[in-house]
């Protein structure tokens, strides 16, 4: 799989364009985001990496229909997001888009099993039991299925999110920090996770993150500084990316 | 210093919080302040009024009787028989020293029939005849001349005005001596008011008036105007000396006036206690509401208070912090309440002056009490209900700050909670009981303490039903995602829940209650007439109130088709030891055919002798009476009257009364007078519309008679009842309002706690519709929850009370279950409505915000 540019819509899962995302007005602006350009194959496992406050959170916000770009163009799955309402952007969400964030990613209210089936309920949709099987035990928490969040630990919580962000095959799983509250075991168990389901079910994922040891799980990383993406890594190692990441703070 | 800048900041960072809460301590409050206020501009007014009509009068001589009518009666009892004087006494009052004039005053019920044929008045205001007394009396001139001829009549001013009379005008006016045609000489005032608060009146000559009110030949009252510089306590002294006896006092003016304000004070205060009762539901509801909100915002804040104390707060600081938050919300309250109560009374007053009774202007008056209670009662309120939030947030151990809590669903219900519910619960419901079915301590209180008791001990329990319930109510909702999530809100915090819930029920509850009571007294009334009740129609005053001039009898029985004709009389009288009872008159030898008063024919035979009296069978057994023995009864117009008890009646319940005696005794007692009902039975054979068509032709010439069947009487008892149903439900609305407020504000509460929650739901794909519907399926099982509480508690109140007045005839226990049925549903819609600010608030949350605060 390579990222060259002349990628065809239908192999392109984001295409991002001029996205710019400016804070406040006047003298107070902040530019969050800078003229960004990032395409991201259908398939992709990508890491976003980057300083505090260098907009990797802000590009994943815009990128998800979280948040609105102040200008540029974000296309997801085909769909040019910046003219959907709040109802569209909600079901393009609701069907196209998985996440998993770094904590408080479930609903207290709900077991695993309906967190999990939450996108799928919420549209009035059938689970695909097959599906949802194979899910649970790919992650290891079928025996975790009937019980609330509270009597979960954090990595079994992260799990049942990462189940939930694939229970509807959606063209992006976003993930934001998604081992950062997570010990060392649970966290390696995680991005493998996150590997597998790049590779065996082409899942496009685009994940946050400022550990050099989670991004290098990815297939490629691109780094970002005020705003503008400043470098880029494919199929990384350890090693590289720490490198990488001294690099830029120098 | 520090701790008040803290509270301050923390009361006045969330407006809408403080609104809230404080708006339900203000409805309580400004129910209290209205009250005063309009209490005491009503006494200001009046003692005004009074000071003005009595003006030129320096003493007066009055008739000695216990026996007033200020207490009210049953419908229909003879005012007019007042307590008199003999008209002799006016010339000896004349010759004491002194006294520059002297002038007899008779009183009665005058009608005066507008130019459209019906009663001016009708069932309003009193409608009121009086002796003309010259310039210095009550009765001002306004226009026009004072009476001289028997056919001249003053009448009021404002009927004068809004019927368009002109002076030398024919009026009919309906007296005890049935319809008169009289000539309009003029228009009064009273004092410097245009009427007695809405009621109609109509002066004649004393000659005129005497004869027109049977009191030929006597005065109920004399009024003396002093000679110049003569002292009024020396002249009162020496008509004392004249005069006076046993049964005539002589007053000085003030005395007369302090005697009028104390006889308004008793009727002021009846209505302070009715108007207070209801805003004291106002304020417990509100209670609950202000507990549940500290609560709400100390566990929200758990980790702010664990901070303070981490950095050195003690834990009296805390405690005073969210107590002055308390009282700053109290005085808030307080001054609210003094603002909401001037406008309560002015609205009050409107709402009087629709109905026919205006008061005397005046402005309305802020008295000190009105002051004391607002604040007194909202800084108390408020600092009870935070009393308990507030050592709970003293208790929380620093380390609290450096763990990432969240807002903690409390789930577990406390022991205590529970053990105090169950005590509460079932010593409110042995007091209320006890109050009800036994004599034991006084019967008010008793019932009182043991309703407020059974409502927080069922408070303090209700968690417990909270989960099981909201699980069930929630199944209704459907299976949606939405539906699931409402009802794991509903349930996710019991405690909160129920308290919120709480709140609701104690006005469903009393809602439920009087309906009960009031379907079970209609179907008993009913049940009742159709057994007791045997004559064919009725003739009555329009709407109950008043009676009938006595000629209508001896014309209704001059009608083809009527076999028999039965006048019943009703006048006030009092008992040896001074209790006030009422007595009936009846023709006892007509009797058994129009009503079944459950006497012996014996019985009935022997009351036909002069000076016997029938004593319902309840009352025989309490005071120990039996045949034969002899009761003293005071009658307004005859000091006492020994009565021979002849037999007893079981039917207490169709007389008005627990003394029957025979007609013409009545007259020899109480004096003529004016009937209250007249009962007509149908010769064998006569047809029921036949006859009721030309008795109501005979009555056209009585405006404001109501000719009716059984029927009839039946729908006017039921419309009689579900007017009264309609007033208490109207005052327990404040009641209900208080709870919905309380459901916006726990709701706003729980959104803003679970900001993270609704963000997450938002970025998964919750839509703003689902968002809303979820917090509005929360709302209504929560206000469902309450209501079926309430209509539980209520239906056992309307239970026990109906059970114990089994004996006064409520025999038929009656639920209105579509009526009940109605109010859950009702509840459901307020819960829709006080969900659409909260369920907004959430829908708008910012996703971004909440998916990434920490």
């Amino acid at each position: 799989m390579t990222a060259a540019p002349g990628l065809t819509d239908l192999d392109v899962a984001v295409r991002v364009r001029g996205v710019t995302k400016t804070y406040g007005s006047g003298a107070t602006a902040v530019t969050a985001l800078d003229a960004v350009d990032l395409d991201i194959p259908v398939g992709q496992f990508l890491a976003v990496m980057g300083p505090s406050g260098s907009g990797k959170s802000t590009l994943l916000h815009v990128v998800a229909g979280l948040d609105t770009p102040t200008a540029g163009s974000v296309e997801l799955d085909g769909v040019e997001i910046g003219t959907l309402d709040d109802k569209r952007l909600t079901t393009l969400r609701r069907d196209r888009v998985g996440f998993v964030f770094q904590a408080y990613n479930l609903v207290p209210t709900l077991t695993a099993r309906e967190n999990i089936t939450l996108p799928l309920d919420l549209a009035g949709a059938e689970v695909d039991g097959l599906w949802f099987d194979q899910l649970v035990d790919v992650l290891g928490i079928a025996d975790r299925l009937g019980h609330r969040p509270t009597e979960m630990s954090g990595g079994q919580q992260q799990r049942v999110a990462a189940a939930r962000a694939l229970i509807t095959r959606p063209a992006v799983v976003f993930a934001d920090e998604p081992t950062g509250a997570l010990d060392s075991v649970a966290s390696a168990h995680m991005l493998e996770f996150l590997q597998r389901a790049a590779a065996e079910f082409r899942q496009t994922i685009v994940m946050v993150t400022h550990d050099p040891v989670a991004a290098a799980h990815a297939e490629r990383i691109v780094f970002l500084k005020d705003g503008r993406i400043v470098d880029e890594l494919w199929s990384p190692d350890a090693d590289s990316v720490l490198e990488r990441v001294k690099g830029l703070e120098a | 210093m520090t701790t008040l800048r803290l509270a301050l900041k923390s009361v006045l960072g969330n407006k809408l919080r403080l609104a809230l809460t404080a708006l339900a301590v203000v409805l309580g409050v400004s129910f209290v302040s209205g009250t005063f206020v309009l209490t005491d501009s009503i006494d200001e007014a009046f003692t005004g009024l009074f000071a003005d009509a009595n003006a030129g009068v320096d003493v007066y001589v009055n008739p000695v009787s216990e026996i007033n009518l200020s207490g009210g009666g049953p419908p229909g009892v003879d005012a007019t028989g007042g307590a008199s004087l003999d008209e002799a006494l006016l010339d000896d009052v004349r010759t004491v020293d002194g006294v520059a004039d002297a002038v007899g005053l008779v009183q009665g019920v005058a009608s005066i029939i507008g130019p459209d044929g019906e009663r001016i008045g009708g069932q309003g205001p009193p409608t009121l005849g009086f002796s003309w007394a010259g310039e210095d009396g009550p009765i001002t001139l306004r226009e026009g001349s004072a009476p001289t001829g028997p056919d001249d009549v003053v009448i009021d001013v404002t009927t004068f005005t809004e019927q368009g009379f002109s002076l030398g005008d024919t009026v009919t006016i309906l007296t005890p001596l049935g319809p008169g045609e009289f000539t309009v000489v003029g228009a009064s005032g009273f004092g410097e008011e245009d009427n007695l608060l809405g009621a109609t009146s109509a002066s004649f000559t004393l000659e005129r008036a005497q004869e027109l009110f049977g009191m030929e030949g006597r005065l109920n009252q004399i009024a003396i105007a002093a000679a110049e510089d003569v002292d009024t306590l020396v002249l009162k002294d020496a008509v004392a000396a004249a005069v006076g006896s046993d049964t005539i006092e002589v007053v000085s003016v003030d005395e007369q006036i302090a005697q009028q304000t104390a006889e308004l004070n008793e009727g002021l205060a009846f209505l302070d206690v009715v108007l207070l009762s209801f805003a004291g539901v106002a304020l417990f509801v509100g209670a609950f509401l202000i507990v549940n909100t500290f609560s709400i915002v100390v566990a929200q804040r758990m980790r702010e208070f664990a901070l303070l104390r981490a950095v050195g707060a003690s834990r009296g600081q805390l405690r005073r912090m969210v107590m002055l938050e308390a009282v700053v919300i109290g005085l808030v309250g307080g001054t609210l309440g003094v603002a909401g109560g001037i406008g309560l009374a002015e609205l009050l007053k409107a709402v009087f002056g629709l109905i026919g009774a205006s008061f005397p202007d005046g402005g309305l008056v802020l008295r000190p009490r009105t002051f004391i209670a607002s604040y007194g009662l909202s800084l108390l309120v408020t600092v009870a209900a935070a009393m308990l939030p507030a050592r709970r947030a003293s208790r929380v151990a620093p380390v609290e700050a450096l763990r990432g809590t969240g807002a903690a669903d409390a789930d577990h219900i406390g022991r205590g909670r529970t053990v105090r519910g169950a005590l509460l619960a079932i010593c409110g419901t042995a007091s209320l009981l006890v109050g009800l079915f036994t004599a034991i301590g006084d019967a008010a209180t008793m019932v009182g303490v043991g309703v407020g008791a059974l409502f927080v001990g069922v408070a303090l329990l209700a968690p417990w039903l909270a989960r099981p319930v909201a699980g069930g109510l929630g199944r209704l909702l459907g299976g949606s995602v939405v539906a699931n999530l409402a009802r794991r809100n509903a349930q996710r915090n019991p405690t909160r829940t129920s308290t919120t819930a709480s709140a609701l029920m104690i006005g469903v509850a009393l809602v439920s209650f009087v309906s009960i009571l009031a379907a079970s007294v209609t179907a008993s009334v009913n049940a009742l007439f159709e057994e007791q009740f045997t004559a064919d129609l009725v003739l009555s005053a329009e709407g109950g109130f008043g009676t009938l001039p006595r000629t209508l009898a001896s014309e209704v029985a001059a009608v083809d088709g009527v076999a028999s004709v039965s006048a019943s009389r009703l006048t006030i009288a009092e008992l040896p030891d001074g209790r006030q009872t009422f007595v009936n008159g009846y023709d006892a030898s007509t009797l058994a055919d129009h009503l079944r008063v459950g006497a012996s024919d014996e019985a009935l035979a022997a009351l036909q002798a002069d000076g016997t009296v029938l004593v319902s069978a309840e009352l025989l057994e309490e005071d120990g009476l039996g045949v034969g023995d002899t009761i003293t009864i005071s009658f307004p117009a005859v000091s006492a009257a020994p009565l021979e008890v002849v037999g007893a009646f079981e039917n207490r319940e169709v007389v008005d009364s627990d003394y029957i005696i025979d007609l013409p005794t009545y007259e020899r007692v109480v004096g003529g007078g004016s009937d209250a009902s007249v009962s007509v039975v149908l010769a064998e054979g006569a047809e029921l519309e036949t006859v009721q068509t030309a008795i109501e032709q005979v009555a056209e010439a009585y405006p404001g008679t109501d000719v009716q069947t059984l029927n009839d009487l039946l729908i006017r008892v039921q419309e009689g009842v579900d007017q009264l149903l309609n007033i208490l439900i109207g005052l327990l609305f404040l009641a209900l309002v208080i709870a919905v407020i309380g459901i916006v504000n726990t709701l706003a509460l729980s959104v803003i706690e679970r900001t993270r929650e609704i963000g997450l739901l938002r970025a998964v794909g919750m839509h703003r519709r689902q968002v809303r519907q979820t917090v509005r399926g929360e709302a209504v099982l929560v206000a469902v929850f309450g209501a079926l509480l309430g209509v539980a508690i209520g239906s056992f109140f309307g239970w026990a009370m109906v059970t114990a007045l089994a004996d006064d005839g409520i025999e038929v226990l009656v639920f209105p279950t579509a009526r009940l049925a109605t109010y859950v549903l009702l509840a459901a819609v307020a819960g829709v409505l006080a969900a659409v600010l909260p369920a907004r608030r959430a829908a708008k949350l910012d996703i971004l915000r909440a998916v990434t605060t920490e």
